[in-house]
């Protein structure tokens, strides 16, 4: 039998007590007084953030769990706000000069960027830039989309793909680069509603539905800058709106949405690179939300979206704490 | 002993429940400011330091229910245009 030693390159310490978790981060030990074996995990869970200013559905996220930013919204006056967020409250951040809803997003609280939807939810080619104090509108999209997909953490590098138009659901992508968009790859799935994580040139889509039928789809599929290839489904299918978020295809998290026989869903699940894993679920499962797009495998943010008919300003904050945790068979 | 118990509250943000509530007792939040919280003493002295009114839970769903009809109905009214990218909200059974 292989030893942990031949494997690893050492033996596993004994210790009669425990390591903080901090210290013990990737290790595993023996604690002599309990006679059980150690290491160190992560206890996940999702808790209450800063209220936005406004209830929201329909608006679209940005920047990181603590240094977040929200754009516009579906409908009311506040399609035309933007929130910055700094990981216990938010503020309002610049107008976006016009209702921008049911958008796409991507960058940073202060490099931000909306693409796509419009009053009502409506489709456009419009696609704007934040500096952290005001919004210029940029050159326009190939394509006009309500719903898309939206990643990338920088301003200059983000990816546009699927969403609805007046043509029907799109498999399209295209990438910005702070200037012009230039149409790329096809998707192997039109959908619109689906959303993304990572940057323009590892990025993932996942999520979605078609229109008018309603099917939500749980496939996914991962970008490379180019081309788009199918990679594991996650293990609920629903309309992700702008709830995913991710600085890396690594870090991906899909939060909330909505579809047949999962209204308002609080389900969460991460992907690591190769498959979904469920995660804790939301306290308040809600549609029409968003998340920021800088999460990390340990923190992410999801704000605003609808609950039955009401519109919320909830937020929530996922954040995984370290713990020790005793080695099981099982 | 019934698994939750029923509640109103109103969230006030930040800490409103925290990390540690979310591992030490269940919690699901729902139309109406009903909040399901897992029978157990955290659980308990969770709700009543939110001053939570307790439901039970018959009273909690009908309380969901009357939300979502309202919401469905007023769903159905919109114009076909405005539904586009929209679903028709759903009924909510608590557990």
């Amino acid at each position: 039998m292989t030893t942990y030693k031949e494997v690893f390159g050492k033996y596993v310490r004994s210790v009669s007590s425990d390591p903080p978790a901090a210290a013990g981060t990737g290790e595993i030990w023996y604690n002599t007084s309990s006679n059980t074996f150690k290491t160190v995990g992560f206890n996940f869970a999702w808790s209450s953030g800063g209220a936005l200013p406004s209830v929201n559905n329909g608006l679209t996220g940005a920047g990181t769990p603590t240094a977040a930013l929200g754009m516009g919204s579906r409908t009311g006056p506040q399609a035309s706000n933007s929130y910055e967020y700094d990981g216990s409250s938010w503020t309002s951040g610049g107008s976006l000069g016009a209702p921008m809803g049911n958008s796409g997003g991507a960058g940073t609280q202060t490099a931000g960027l909306i693409f796509g939807g419009g009053p009502g939810g409506g489709s456009s080619t419009t696609s704007k830039k934040y500096d952290g104090s005001s919004w210029t509108a940029t050159n326009a999209m190939n394509n006009q989309r309500f719903l898309p997909s939206g990643f990338g953490t920088s301003q200059t590098a983000a990816v546009a793909n699927g969403g609805g138009s007046p043509a029907g659901v799109l498999s399209t992508s295209e990438e910005f680069d702070g200037t012009n968009w230039t149409n790329s790859g096809t998707m192997n799935q039109a959908r619109m509603s689906c959303t993304g994580a990572g940057t323009q040139t590892s990025g993932i889509t996942f999520g979605g539905l078609n229109y008018p039928a309603g099917t939500a789809y749980a496939n996914a599929e991962e970008y490379n800058g180019s081309s788009w290839t199918n990679v594991g489904a996650m293990n609920v299918a629903r309309g992700m709106y702008a709830g995913g978020s991710g600085a890396t295809v690594e870090s991906a998290y899909a939060i909330a949405g909505d579809g047949p026989g999962n209204p308002d869903s609080n389900k969460v699940e991460s992907y690591d690179g190769t498959s979904w894993s469920t995660r804790p679920n939301l306290a308040t499962g809600r549609r029409s939300g968003a998340a920021d797009s800088g999460a990390t495998t340990t923190s992410a943010i999801f704000f605003g979206g609808r609950v039955g008919g009401s519109d919320q300003s909830i937020t929530e904050e996922f954040t995984g704490t370290a713990a020790v945790k005793t080695v099981t068979t099982s | 002993m019934s698994l939750f118990i029923y509640g109103t509250a109103t969230n006030t943000g930040k800490n409103f429940f925290t990390h540690q509530d979310r591992l030490d007792f269940f919690l699901s939040g729902h139309p109406g400011n009903i909040w399901v919280v897992g029978n157990n003493e955290k659980g308990a002295v969770w709700l009543a330091s939110k001053n939570g009114i307790t439901k039970t839970k018959s009273e909690a769903q009908a309380i969901v229910d009357a939300e979502i009809t309202a919401a469905q109905a007023a769903w159905d009214a919109l114009p076909d245009d405005e539904k586009t990218g929209s679903t028709r909200p759903g009924n909510i059974t608590l557990p």
